[in-house]
Order: C-alpha cells, then structure tokens, then sequence
C-alpha cells in the first residue's frame, strides 16, 4: 500500500518526535532540580545553618528555582523577550531586596 | 555543525488576560515579600523567635506538592498540545488524568497548610499578636485563596477536557488555567524560603 505522507512530513513527524521526547526529559530534569533545591533550602533551616553566606546561597538557589518555574512550567522559554523578561526582572529585583534587607547594616 | 533554530513565540501561552493577573499578583505578593523582609530590620530577634513557632517539616511538605502538582499541570498541557500525534480524546484523557493528579494535590496542600494554621490558633497567634505573625498569617492566608482559586480553575479545565474540549489547536483554556497554577508555584517559592528558613 502506498503512503500518503510525502518525504516533508516524515521530517516532520522525526522532528517532532524528538522534540516532544527532549521537552518531556527536560521537564521531568526541571522537576528533579526544584525536588533538589527544595530539599537542600530545608536541610538548611532544619539544621540551622543558615548564617549570612547560607542566605545568600539560599536566595541563589530561589531565583534558580524560580526561573526553571518561569522558563519550563510557565513556558517562557521560547516566548519574546518583552514578556519573558518581566517575570524575571520581578524575581531579581524581589530577591535583590530580600538580600538587601538582610545584608545592609543596621541603622 | 548542528545549529538549532530558536523561534521565539510572539504572545506567552495562555490568554493574554491571565498574564496582566499574573503581572498584577507578583507586584502585590512583590510589595509583601519586600515588606516583611524590611520590617524584620526593625526588630529581627522578634522574627527569629517567632520564626521557632512556625513549622518548617510543613512548609517543606507544601513545596514539594506545589511543585509536583505543577509538573503534574506541564505534563496535561503537553498531553494536549501534542494532540496531533495522538487522537484528541486519548490526549484529553491523559490530560484529565495529569489535571486530577494536580487537584490532588492541590487539595492536599490546602489541607495541610489548615492543619497548620490550627497549630498556630491553637497557640493563641493571632494578626495582631506581632508583626512577624501579621506577615506570616497575611501571606500565607493570601497565598492560601490563591491555592484555593487554582484548584477550583484545575477542576473546570478537567471538566472541559474531559468533554475532549481541547486540541493542539485550542488549547489556549487549558494553558491559561495552567500559567495561574504555575504563578501560584512561583509565589510559593520565595514565600517558603523568606518565611520558613532564612533567618
């Protein structure tokens, strides 16, 4: 029996294969990596090791976080850059005072 | 040489109302979040000891399920907007199925932080016992609505699905619902570590 498909679309369907099976892979990484940090965050406060490196190192972890949530759940990632921006200009600029709070001297 | 094509997407995903939400809700929680963290410079023995009342095993708990139950919501968008290799009835089916898993979890979630919240009444913590516990109940409480908004949104994109409402070509409902969910993931994110850990 002959195919219908034309040579175009089998690249296509290959492509897509691909692409479907690396974005699923890359999420379920993202996934992992925000279990990771989580975890990581928790053991901090559990053990009480959170001194002022441990905050600058936890709000690092955060905006890592945050920005896997912003490129690969929100899907970001691939959208223009005036709309992508935003939500990251917010967490840099939450995170940033957040740090400041916590590391400008005390008046 | 291997060079992938980047084509960026003109809109972000989802109708583009929900993105002036989003906008608008991480400059409110944004002002909140700034707040607390200036106000803990007034007093911060106050916040540390406060803090100790707080139940961290919780809010690790509640963090590990907001980002679960996104995975969860990213993998029923997936389902459908791959529809063109699948049938559309067998991709809302799967999409239904990642859409409950999330709910669950939402639900869970939602349980947990009232078992929390009854720990902390049951201490006699009230808004006004101090500004760490103003912060600590405003936030949380806020992000609670938010939580309970977002479940009720999962449930109705279900229902819509499992009608096999949803196609790679249609599928702007289901990341509409999905993008909120996702803000409330974010939210949750800073709010964990700024209330819960750092001291």
């Amino acid at each position: 029996m002959a195919s219908s498909r034309s040579p175009m679309d089998c690249a296509l369907c290959t492509y897509l294969h691909y692409k479907v099976n690396g974005m699923k892979k890359s999420i379920e990484g993202v996934w992992l990596i925000l279990f990771i940090l989580t975890v990581f965050a928790f053991l901090l406060g559990k053990l009480e090791f959170v001194n002022s490196v441990m905050v600058g190192i936890l709000l690092l972890s955060t905006f890592i976080k945050g920005q896997l949530i912003i490129d690969y759940f929100m899907g970001l990632k691939n959208v223009q850059l005036k709309y992508s921006i935003i939500p990251t200009l917010w967490l840099i600029i939450v995170l940033s005072s957040i740090a400041a709070a916590y590391y400008l001297p005390a008046k | 040489m291997n060079k992938t094509l980047s084509i960026k997407e003109p809109y972000p995903p989802g109708d583009f109302a929900i993105w002036i939400v989003v906008y608008i809700e991480l400059l409110t929680f944004g002002l909140m979040f700034i707040g607390y963290a200036f106000s803990r410079r007034a007093d911060i023995a106050l916040f540390n000891t406060s803090q100790l009342a707080l139940n961290q095993l919780s809010g690790f708990i509640d963090t590990l399920i907001l980002v679960t139950s996104s995975y969860f919501v990213v993998n029923a968008v997936n389902a459908v907007k791959n529809a063109r290799t699948q049938k559309i009835q067998a991709a809302n089916n799967l999409a239904s199925k990642w859409l409950l898993a999330a709910i669950l979890f939402g639900v869970l979630f939602l349980i947990n932080k009232l078992l929390e919240f009854s720990a902390i009444f049951e201490q006699g913590i009230t808004l006004s016992t101090n500004t760490f516990f103003m912060f600590y109940l405003l936030l949380t409480m806020f992000h609670f609505m938010h939580v309970s908004l977002g479940t009720v949104i999962l449930f109705n994109i279900r229902r819509r699905s499992k009608q096999d409402g949803y196609s790679a070509q249609d599928s702007r409902g289901i990341e509409t619902g999905a993008t909120y969910w996702h803000l409330v993931d974010l939210l949750w994110i800073v709010l964990f570590v700024l209330i819960y850990i750092i001291r």
